[in-house]
C-alpha cells in the first residue's frame, strides 16, 4: 500500500466520520450546556477499566455501524446520560431509514459509539470538512492511530508509541484511583492484608527519641550547633572519667573449716541458791577437764654460744644522777571527822511547830 | 547531862488484899474495860472529854518532866512520853516530822477511832504539864490501827480543821501548812 492509497483511504474515511457527524446535531446538547472545548481524552476517565464490549459489541460489525446523519432527536425521557460516567449506553433508537446502509470493510472495522451530547461537543472549525492539506503525512515508520472509542473521538497520539505511552498513563492513573482498602472484611484464607495508613486522617506523630535523649543530655554548647555549621559535625571530646574495667579474677577464700560447734552447757543455780551465786558443787562441763600440768609441754630455752666482747669503760665518767631529797617521816594523810549535826531538843522542835 | 532510859519496872503495883492497883508516883488506878471507857466518853460532851482527856495528860506530863528537862531530845521524850502513854494503855506513842511541823502517832488504841479526841487532849496536857508549851492537837489522819496527830498552834490547827472538812487530804494539808509557814 502506498502512501497515496493511505491517503485515499483516510479520506474517504474522514468523509464518512464527517457524515456520521451529521447526524451529531440530533444529539446536540442543549442551548444551556456548557461547551467542552477541551479534549475528551483529559476529561473522561480511564478507559482500560470499561469493558467496550458491554457497550459496542464488536461483531458483528453491521450491527455496530453508525446512526444515520437524520437520526431523530432523542427524547430526554428515552436516554438519559448518567452523570459522571463517559461510558454511555447506546440509546436503543435505530437509525432512520433514509440513511442508506454502507457496507465496510475489515479495514473500516472501528468501534463507533454515540457519545452523550454533554460529554463532548466538538467545536464548529471541527465541524468543517478537512482538507487534504490538512492532513498529517505519515512517515512509513509510523502508524497512527485513531481510535473512536465508545467514550468518543480520540485522537490523541501521533504515534503508536505515544498511544501506548498514553495508555500506560492512564492504566497507572487507574490503578491509582482504584487502590483502596477494601471495604469487605477479607477471608482469613486470604491471608494477611496491607494495612494502608488511613488517607483522611494525619497519622499520629511518634516523637523522635533520638532527638530528645540529645537534648536532654548534651550539655548547653555556647557555640554554633552542627545545624549551624553546616555538613560539619565535630564530635566532642567524651567526657568524663575514662572506666576502666579492672577485670581481677577473685579467687575463692580458702576453704574455712568450720570449728566444731561447743556445747556451752551450764548447770542453771539451783533455786535455794540467791541470784548471782553459784554452786561450787557441781562438776566443771565434761568438755574442759582439769588441766594436768604433767602433761604441758616444758619450754626450754635452747643453748646459745656466748661469746665475751670486750668494752673500755672508763671508772670515772658514770651518769648524773638526780634523786629526790628525803622527806623523812611525817603525817601525810590527815582525817577529820565533820561536826555531827546540830539535834534539836524536843522544845525547840514544839516551838517550831507551834510557829506554823 | 545524860537522858535516863525510861525504866518501867515496878511501876504499877497491884494490892490485891486491898483490891487496889497503883502507879509508882501516882495515885491510884482503876483498869476499866476499853469499850465501856469508849462510850462513857462518847457520850460526855466535848469540854467534858476535854478536860477528862487534858487531866491524863498533865499527870504524864509531870511524870516526864520529873524525868527530863529542857534539852531532852525528841527520842527521849517520846521514849518517856510514851512509856507513859503505855502504861495507862492508851497505846504506842510515835513521832514524825513533816517539815516543820510536829506529828504523834498512837499505835493500836484500844479506844480506836473514838478515842482519838481523848488521845489529842491527852498529848495536849502533857506538852502544856511537861514542857509548858500550849499546842493543839487534831487528828489529822487515821488507818485501823494508827492515828496522826498534828501538833500545831491554835490558828494552824483551826485552818487544818477547816481543811480537812472540807475534804482536803492529810498530806496537802501538811504541805499547806509548811508553805504558810514559809510564806509567813
Amino acid at each position: 500500500m502506498t502512501n497515496g492509497d493511505r491517503v485515499q483511504m483516510l479520506e474517504a474515511l474522514l468523509a464518512r466520520v464527517i457524515r456520521n457527524r451529521g447526524a451529531a446535531p440530533h444529539h446536540a446538547p442543549t442551548p444551556a450546556a456548557p461547551r467542552v472545548t477541551a479534549a475528551p481524552v483529559t476529561a473522561t476517565p480511564p478507559m482500560p477499566f470499561v469493558t467496550p464490549v458491554a457497550a459496542a459489541p464488536q461483531a458483528p460489525p453491521v450491527e455496530t455501524a453508525p446512526p444515520p446523519p437524520e437520526a431523530p432527536p432523542l427524547s430526554p425521557a428515552s436516554w438519559h446520560p448518567e452523570p459522571g460516567s463517559a461510558v454511555q449506553p447506546r440509546p436503543g433508537t435505530l437509525p432512520p431509514e433514509s440513511v442508506p446502509s454502507e457496507e465496510l470493510g475489515e479495514d473500516d472495522l472501528l468501534e463507533v459509539t454515540t457519545i452523550p451530547p454533554d460529554a463532548v461537543e466538538i467545536d464548529a472549525d471541527a465541524a468543517r470538512e478537512p482538507r487534504l492539506s490538512e492532513l498529517p503525512v505519515l512517515e512509513p515508520d509510523t502508524t497512527e492511530v485513531s481510535e473512536i472509542t465508545a467514550v468518543g473521538v480520540r485522537i490523541s497520539a501521533g504515534t503508536l508509541d505515544e498511544a501506548l505511552a498514553s495508555a500506560a498513563r492512564l492504566d497507572n492513573d487507574s490503578l491509582e484511583g482504584e487502590r483502596e482498602v477494601p471495604l469487605k472484611t477479607p477471608p482469613p484464607e486470604s491471608g494477611p492484608q496491607e494495612a494502608l495508613p488511613p488517607t483522611g486522617l494525619e497519622a499520629a506523630r511518634t516523637p523522635d527519641v533520638d532527638q530528645l535523649e540529645a537534648d536532654l543530655i548534651s550539655p548547653p554548647s555556647l557555640g554554633p550547633t552542627a545545624e549551624q555549621l553546616g555538613e560539619t559535625i565535630e564530635l566532642e571530646a567524651p567526657r568524663g572519667p575514662e572506666l576502666e574495667i579492672d577485670v581481677t579474677v577473685e579467687e575463692p577464700p580458702a576453704s574455712l573449716e568450720q570449728a566444731p560447734t561447743e556445747e556451752l552447757e551450764v548447770a542453771l543455780p539451783r533455786p535455794s541458791l540467791q541470784s548471782g551465786m553459784y554452786d561450787l558443787t557441781a562438776p566443771p562441763p565434761a568438755e574442759y577437764p582439769a588441766p594436768t600440768f604433767a602433761e604441758a609441754p616444758v619450754s626450754v630455752p635452747a643453748d646459745r654460744e656466748m661469746q665475751t666482747m670486750p668494752v673500755d669503760v672508763p671508772a670515772d665518767t658514770g651518769p648524773d644522777r638526780t634523786s629526790r631529797p628525803a622527806l623523812g617521816a611525817t603525817d601525810v594523810a590527815r582525817v577529820t571527822l565533820g561536826a555531827p549535826a546540830a539535834s534539836k531538843t524536843f522544845v525547840e522542835l514544839l516551838d517550831a511547830s507551834l510557829l506554823v | 547531862m545524860g537522858t535516863p532510859r525510861f525504866d518501867p519496872t515496878h511501876s504499877l503495883e497491884f494490892n490485891l488484899d486491898r483490891g487496889s492497883v497503883k502507879l509508882s508516883g501516882a495515885i491510884e488506878r482503876v483498869l476499866l474495860p476499853a469499850d465501856a471507857v469508849a462510850a462513857l466518853v462518847r457520850g460526855a460532851d466535848t469540854e467534858t472529854r476535854r478536860d477528862f482527856a487534858r487531866r491524863l495528860g498533865t499527870e504524864a506530863g509531870r511524870r516526864v518532866a520529873e524525868r527530863l528537862d529542857a534539852s531532852a531530845g525528841p527520842e527521849a521524850v517520846v521514849e518517856h512520853l510514851g512509856g507513859e502513854v503505855a502504861l495507862m494503855g492508851m497505846g504506842s506513842l510515835g513521832f514524825e516530822r513533816w517539815g516543820r511541823v510536829l506529828v504523834m502517832t498512837v499505835q493500836g488504841s484500844p479506844l480506836r477511832g473514838e478515842g482519838d479526841d481523848l488521845l489529842a487532849g491527852l498529848i495536849e496536857g502533857a506538852l502544856q504539864r511537861g514542857f509548858g508549851r500550849t499546842a493543839s492537837v487534831v487528828p489529822l489522819q487515821r488507818d485501823d490501827s494508827l492515828v496522826r496527830l498534828l501538833v500545831v498552834s491554835s490558828d494552824a490547827a483551826e485552818r487544818a480543821r477547816g481543811w480537812l472538812g472540807s475534804g482536803v487530804s492529810w498530806g496537802d494539808v501538811l504541805s499547806r501548812l509548811n508553805g504558810s509557814g514559809s510564806a509567813s
